[in-house]
């Protein structure tokens, strides 16, 4: 494999490995050759430097999934710039904090004028790209739209250093601050060829793109993929949304690889009309960010029994660090492990106290690799929290309780904080709940995650007094956090109850509001049992 | 409710299209209440998934409501990004079906 050590090489290393003529990408409506595709962010790469990014700037790129946001990631880093993924879905104003948070130059976007305006209103943004669309001025604003972009020359990659960041990750942190996770080139191309090498990926094969940008899982098939020359299926978020035509466009594109959180797998599966489609072309299925339930699990591999299961289990922070494969599915109710450490990354459980467990008892999990983030951006007090130097090695602090079981594979138990996962989306319950309270009326409120047998996971919150949600209020109530927060931070559906349970040390107690009204509080999971 | 709909079937034939209005008119006014996600103004042919109206457990919920509210069975099979990414394209699929009161 090549030893190419920086992000911004890697669609030359990709026309080396490959053919400038072999096919690289598609998005079901535009196909590029790796030529095609090096060009085009090339391109992009060009309209940034013009527009005056400078290299280590950090540019957002807030496109819906397609290949032009394939070729943005790649031209914004080809520019020696610092890429940030944004959801192109959520609401303006998260957008807006993320890019004030980066301290971000420029964003390449195909948002209206106006929701440009919103985005990057009291930002340190100056200019904008618009890759596939044509844009008029904006005050304050310097725009290349596309028939600029596209009479460029493509730009030849800015040289940077291993150690320069390549891209921030942003989760939302407790407070609703947005915080970013700051990876290296290192991290990222270590990762690729990891990846690459674990799974056994060639130019043969064809991944498909599930998650959006903003979501690490992305970094696979925008890294890894031209390591080796494999070619990628950008599935759009429309597609998503409908497991039957999700379903056929796996088939027809003959997709070796696919990689997502389990209720898209599991959605395709139970609701695709897989019998109609041919999916015998799947040779890997990995899946990561929750657990997947053993039953739903074994569905999957009976309905696609071509397919061996790799469970990918790593923060973001730390991209992978652990892996458990099945070849064949999962015969009782025993919940999956995750495995043990992935090439490259040492692991090792502790107490509250910091100290290395006893055999046999269960710790938070704290991973040392070089996959790992340099740390979050412009956050030093959270990475006093999370990350140790023990030894001359970092190390991060998952916030996982984990066991090892007696055959010597890994198995998550819980969280040790408050962080939940919806759909295998991160949610701080603290950042939902302070979004409520802000909410004249509301006095006090519990957020809970409830996981219903058919895995569609949601929040529920609970609210004091109930008669904040009465008249139709709660509808309300729901429609004021989308304006703000991530849609898979919005809770579902809100119940009122005028005293919420409290604690010993008065605050609400999550577990007993809980069982007041019939829902877990979401930390564990269900079939986790130690 | 459902056999109210049916049983109106054959006699206004002639007035279909006011009454794909209607069941449209319906269906928006559904989407909008109990469905969608944000304040995106809500027509017959917006994008329901480019504005981030509607998410995939939406889609189920206004499945489960076409289901019900005409007394027809949608095949998994039909779930597909064509005949759901607008309100317009829903009905044109359920008309194009020919077992529904909207044929």
């Amino acid at each position: 494999m090549t030893e190419i050590k920086t992000l911004n090489e890697l669609l030359d290393t990709a026309i080396t490995v490959a053919g400038a003529e072999t096919e690289a990408i598609t998005d079901g409506r535009s196909r590029l050759t790796w030529g095609e595709y090096r060009d085009l962010a090339g391109r992009i790469a060009t309209a940034l430097l013009h527009s005056g990014v400078k290299q280590g700037d950090r540019v957002g790129v807030h496109l819906h999934k397609s290949v032009h946001s394939f070729a943005s990631v790649h031209g914004v880093v080809r520019a020696g710039a610092v890429m940030v993924p944004l959801d192109a879905l959520a609401p303006p104003a998260a957008t807006n904090a993320v890019l004030r948070d980066a301290g971000a130059s420029a964003v390449v976007t195909g948002a209206s004028a106006d929701a440009i305006s919103a985005i990057t209103a009291a930002t340190s943004v100056t200019g904008v790209v618009t890759p596939h669309v044509d844009t008029a001025p904006i005050a304050g604003l310097m725009t290349i739209g596309a028939d600029s972009v596209a009479g460029f020359e493509p730009a030849a990659p800015v040289a940077v250093a291993p150690d320069d960041l390549a891209y921030l990750m942003y989760t939302s942190g407790s407070t609703g601050k947005p915080k970013g996770m700051a990876h290296t080139h290192r991290s990222g191309i270590t990762y690729a060829r990891l990846a690459a090498e674990t799974y056994d990926i060639d130019s043969s094969d064809r991944l498909a793109n599930i998650a959006p940008l903003h979501f690490d899982q992305s970094t696979f098939e925008l890294y890894a993929a031209p390591l080796v020359g494999a070619s990628v299926l950008v599935v759009s978020d429309g597609v998503l949304r409908f497991p039957a035509s999700l379903a056929a466009l796996i088939a027809d594109e003959r997709i070796t690889v696919w990689y997502s959180v389990p209720y898209v797998l599991d959605q395709m599966v139970g609701r695709g009309a897989i019998e109609d489609h041919d999916l015998g072309s799947l040779r890997w299925i990995l899946y990561g960010g929750e657990p997947f339930p053993p039953a739903a699990l074994a569905r999957a591999m009976r309905a696609i029994p071509s397919a061996r299961v790799s469970n990918v289990y790593g923060p973001a922070e730390v991209n992978q660090c652990a892996i458990y494969n099945l070849d064949a599915p999962p015969t009782d109710d025993a919940p999956i492990p995750i495995g043990r450490a992935w090439a490259g990354s040492s692991l090792r459980l502790v107490d509250e106290t910091g100290g290395t467990v006893a055999p046999g008892e269960p710790g938070e999990l704290l991973v040392s690799s070089d996959t790992m983030m340099r740390g979050y951006w412009n956050r030093p007090d959270l990475d006093a929290q999370a990350i140790v130097e023990e030894d001359g090695e970092r190390w991060y602090r998952t916030g996982d309780l984990i066991a090892v079981r007696s055959d010597g594979n890994l198995v998550f138990l819980g969280r040790i904080d408050n962080q939940v996962k919806v759909r295998g989306h991160r949610v701080e319950i603290e950042a939902v709940e302070a979004a409520l309270l802000d909410i004249d009326g509301i006095d006090a409120a519990a957020v809970l995650v409830e996981r219903p047998p058919s895995g569609d996971d949601h929040l529920v919150a609970v609210v004091s007094p109930a008669s904040a949600i009465a008249n139709g209020r709660d509808t309300d109530l729901i429609r004021h956090l989308a304006a703000t927060l991530p849609r898979y931070a919005v809770p579902s559906r809100v119940v009122g109850l005028d005293d919420l349970p409290r604690t010993g040390t008065g605050k609400v107690d999550r577990r007993s509001v809980g069982d007041a009204i019939g829902v877990g509080d979401g930390r564990g999971h269900p079939e986790v049992d130690r | 409710m459902v056999e109210d709909t049916r049983r109106s079937t054959g006699s206004v034939r002639w007035m279909s299209s006011v009454e794909h209005r209607a069941f449209s008119d319906e269906l928006v006014a559904f989407i909008r209440a109990e469905v969608a996600i944000g304040d995106y103004p809500l027509e017959a042919d917006t994008d329901l998934v480019l504005t981030g109206l509607v998410d995939s457990l939406g889609i189920v919920l206004v499945v489960e409501w076409i289901e019900s509210r005409l007394g027809v069975m949608i095949d998994p099979g039909d779930i597909v990004i064509e005949h759901f990414d607008t309100v317009a394209s829903m009905v044109a699929y359920l008309r194009g079906r020919g077992d529904t009161p909207l044929d």
